[in-house]
């Protein structure tokens, strides 16, 4: 039996294509500078963190991120 | 520090530093979907600037990034006379101090092309769009590439915008 194929881009296209979600952009334009740093300073505190448990992880295991494990 | 970006450039603005926010936060600023970590800025080397700034970073106690802690890496006025570029450590913070940017030049070639803009009750100069693509198209490492189509959007929609 044939089975149609799906277009799996339905699932994972989250309103944008290629590199940038402009969508994004024209809401952060819509902002204030102040409120543009605010609202970036929970997201960098974010990645900090993350990269500093990486980076923390990566002592216990120094095969992490190798390419060895 | 409650607000790491925001309390060092109010530091800085009130210490009447002369200087640029650059890097990412300066795209950030003015829109673009940008995360980064760290702050950078561009500043005049006047010897009145190195000692303004120095004097503002002093309470912090910055260190240099990457020496091993147990040296007496000093940062003062004349460490900033000694050098231009500096990535230095404040607390669990990066701060970036740069002289020169590649392909865009210095702060006296930055200053003229730089951005105004609002952060609460401050006017701070931010570089210009255009001149962060410039250097972050010449300076090429894979994180800086990677922004490029962000950044380039950002200043598209901006110029439909006005």
């Amino acid at each position: 039996m044939a089975v149609d194929r799906v277009d799996q881009r339905q699932f994972f296209d989250l309103g944008h294509q290629g590199d940038v979600d402009y969508t994004q952009i024209t809401h952060l334009l819509e902002l204030t500078p102040t409120q543009r740093l605010d609202r970036h300073e929970g997201w960098r505190l974010f990645v900090k963190e993350a990269l500093s448990r990486a980076a923390l992880r990566q002592r216990h295991d120094p095969a992490l991120g190798s390419g060895r494990s | 520090m409650q607000h790491f970006v925001k309390d060092t450039i109010r530091r800085l603005v009130q210490a009447e530093v002369e200087f640029v926010v650059v890097g990412g936060i300066s795209g950030v600023l003015q829109g673009a979907s940008l995360v980064t970590v760290d702050l950078d800025i561009c500043y005049k080397r006047s010897p009145a600037n190195l000692a303004r700034l120095a004097a503002a970073l002093a309470p912090l106690e910055p260190k240099l990034r990457g020496l091993p802690s147990e040296l007496p890496a000093a940062f003062d006025e004349r460490t900033l006379h000694l050098g231009t570029n500096f990535t230095l450590q404040v607390g669990d913070e990066n701060l970036d101090l740069l002289a020169e940017m590649k392909a865009i030049g210095g702060y006296e070639q930055i200053i003229a092309q730089a951005v105004e803009v609002p952060i609460d009750d401050l006017r701070v100069k931010v570089l210009s769009l255009e001149q962060l693509i410039a250097t972050k198209a010449a300076v090429g490492r894979l994180k800086d590439l990677a922004a490029l189509p962000i950044l380039k959007a950002t200043l598209e929609l901006k110029r439909q915008h006005g």
